[in-house]
């Protein structure tokens, strides 16, 4: 399908042996021709019919389309004797629609009949996207229809946007019926599904990212079924994507800070975030050499990785110079840092060679949970 | 929509009630209007419409509202826990650093987060070279990097520089040595971002 469809229901949902408004406001996603669009309405007295009355159906004056490019206007009649069947048809032989400027087609006077359920309305396109190649396409959209007095809407949440690990509270409107809310999140997939048939506000779990609400209405006993939806953003969610592609600025790096060792023991850590382990080992000069390992093992014990970072000043003809590193470290795993030197001859004043290591995590300390 | 763009949002609404928008944490009266155009959108926002009407027994007011969601293709992203499990592209390619000349400190800013990546080569014969990085960050605190070259005996060789640079750092790199060192330093940024040079901040 080259077109959009957007139906809007008046009243909404429609109710049983009640005249209703069925309003479809037409676009393309992307710059497109169209010669026809084509509605049918299921007729009977069935719960999959939508109306036993179908003279009584008005088409309205399409509302868009005007231009001469987009059809120089457009026609919404009824299909020949076939009573269920309306076409729009442009004036010039084709309307080149965007997404800015719908057509808008209505019918109305459409009584639902008189049995509950869900009726589709049969919406088939004629369109092209180079104006050369044509291809007929259909789809259909759910048309309720919920007994008379029958009332769903007014589905909002409060607020509208949390921080990360927040509630949100959804209020609604309802008639009785068998109400069904499932969630999900943006990106975590997390979610979950409640019934909320005996309520009309409810609170959500904590939420960790952007989250879809999905509302349904639905009869027992019958296949009516009204579904409204709504949005609620997280502010600094977490975060769990396929690919990931930065475009702009990173902000990755948090706030580092020392990590005190005592050069006698091995130094062991676990860190909570993914990090850059940066250190500096310099020798005494005329001294045998310095050494700082790092050694990485996963949650099993296995080696991730052994590095050894050697200052040697023993020429003392030359300037004493540090060894600078930087090395990657994963979450998860158990770093042990080991200083490795010869203790200079006891004195008054025993000249020691010098480490230091500073931890760079990736994100900030201050973690949101 | 893409990053940085308005939307319009219309509707259709009887006279009477007090019409609001709210996206985010943000409110702004509507009555009145048929259409609302949004603020730049830096990512998937939310919006709702509530109209409100006092009622004329003195009760609580009437309240209705319709929500609806605009998604934002290359958001501006802040994230609580991120993990990637496929795919992840933000090295952006190297730009060349305007090393700083023997003896004269000079400080950079950091647009981005990224690696200074280069190598440092004493002039064969002749003293230690070294190159000292010094990074600030308010926010990330500060450390020091020292990089020596000695080529004094022996063949040449190069010491390899690789200096991690959060964003928005200032860094100062001072370069020690002698006539005929090599200093080479590029700029590896994620994402996108410039390695430039500042003015010194005033002692």
């Amino acid at each position: 399908m080259l077109l959009t469809y957007d139906l809007a229901l008046d009243p909404d949902p429609p109710q049983t042996g009640r005249p209703c408004l069925l309003r479809l406001t037409v676009r393309a996603t992307a710059p497109a021709f169209c010669r026809k669009i084509m509605l049918s309405l299921p007729t009977g007295s069935g719960a999959a019919h939508f109306t036993n009355a179908p003279a009584a159906i008005a088409p309205q004056p399409v509302r868009g389309g005007e231009d001469a490019d987009q059809g120089g206007g457009w026609r919404f009649t009824r299909a020949d004797a076939d009573a269920v069947t309306f076409t729009a048809l442009p004036s010039r032989p084709r309307g080149w629609l965007l997404g800015v400027t719908p057509l808008t087609l209505e019918l109305a006077g459409v009584t639902a009949n008189a049995t509950p359920g869900t009726a589709r309305l049969r919406i088939e396109e004629e369109t092209s996207s180079d104006g050369l190649t044509w291809q007929t396409q259909a789809t259909d959209l759910p048309l309720p229809k919920f007994p008379d007095g029958f009332l769903f809407g007014d589905l909002r949440p409060e607020p509208l946007m949390v921080l990360n690990g927040g509630h949100t509270e959804l209020t609604w409107r309802g008639s009785p019926a068998t109400y069904t809310l499932t969630w999900a999140g943006e990106h975590s997939g997390s979610g979950g599904q409640a019934d909320v048939s005996d309520v009309t506000t409810w609170t959500s779990p904590p939420l960790h990212d952007t989250t879809a609400f999905r509302l349904a209405a639905r009869l027992p006993g019958s296949t009516a079924e009204r579904v409204l939806t709504t949005l609620v953003t997280v502010a600094l969610p977490h975060l769990r994507t396929h690919n990931l592609t930065a475009t702009g600025k990173m902000r990755l790096i948090g706030a580092g800070h020392p990590i005190e060792i005592a050069r006698e023991l091995p130094h062991t850590f676990q860190p909570d975030t993914d990090g850059l382990l940066i250190g500096r080992v310099q020798a005494v000069t005329g001294a045998t050499p310095a050494q700082m390992e790092v050694t990485a093992l996963t949650d099993g014990g296995a080696q991730e990785y052994r590095a050894v970072f050697t200052s040697d000043n023993s020429d003392s003809s030359k300037i004493p110079a540090e060894t600078p590193f930087g090395v990657p470290v994963r979450r998860g795993t158990t770093i042990t840092i080991t200083c490795r030197y010869t203790r200079p001859p006891a004195g008054p004043e025993p000249i020691e060679p010098f480490f230091s290591l500073v931890w760079l995590p990736y994100g900030s300390t201050n973690r949101i949970m | 929509m893409a990053r940085g763009e308005k939307v319009l949002l219309r509707w259709e609404a009887s006279r009477g009630p007090a019409y609001t928008m709210h996206w985010d944490d943000h409110s702004q009266s509507v009555t009145g209007d048929l259409s609302w155009e949004s603020p730049e959108l830096e990512r998937t926002t939310g919006f709702m419409l509530q109209a409100q009407l006092a009622d004329p027994g003195g009760g609580a007011p009437l309240i209705y509202a319709l929500t609806t969601a605009v998604t934002v293709t290359e958001p501006n992203l802040t994230v609580g826990d991120l993990q990637a499990n496929g795919v992840v592209r933000m090295q952006a390619p190297p730009a060349a650093i305007a090393a700083p000349p023997r003896g004269q400190p000079r400080y950079y800013k950091a647009g981005t987060d990224g690696t200074i990546l280069g190598y440092l080569q004493a002039a064969s014969g002749l003293p230690t070279a070294t190159l000292a990085a010094r990074v600030y960050g308010a926010a990330t605190g500060g450390y020091t990097m020292r990089f020596s070259s000695d080529n004094s005996t022996g063949t040449p060789t190069e010491t390899p520089i690789s200096i991690p640079i959060p964003a928005d750092t200032e860094v100062r790199l001072n370069h020690a040595g002698n006539d005929g060192d090599t200093l080479n330093l590029l700029w590896l940024p994620r994402g996108a971002g410039t390695f430039d040079e500042i003015t010194p901040p005033t002692a």
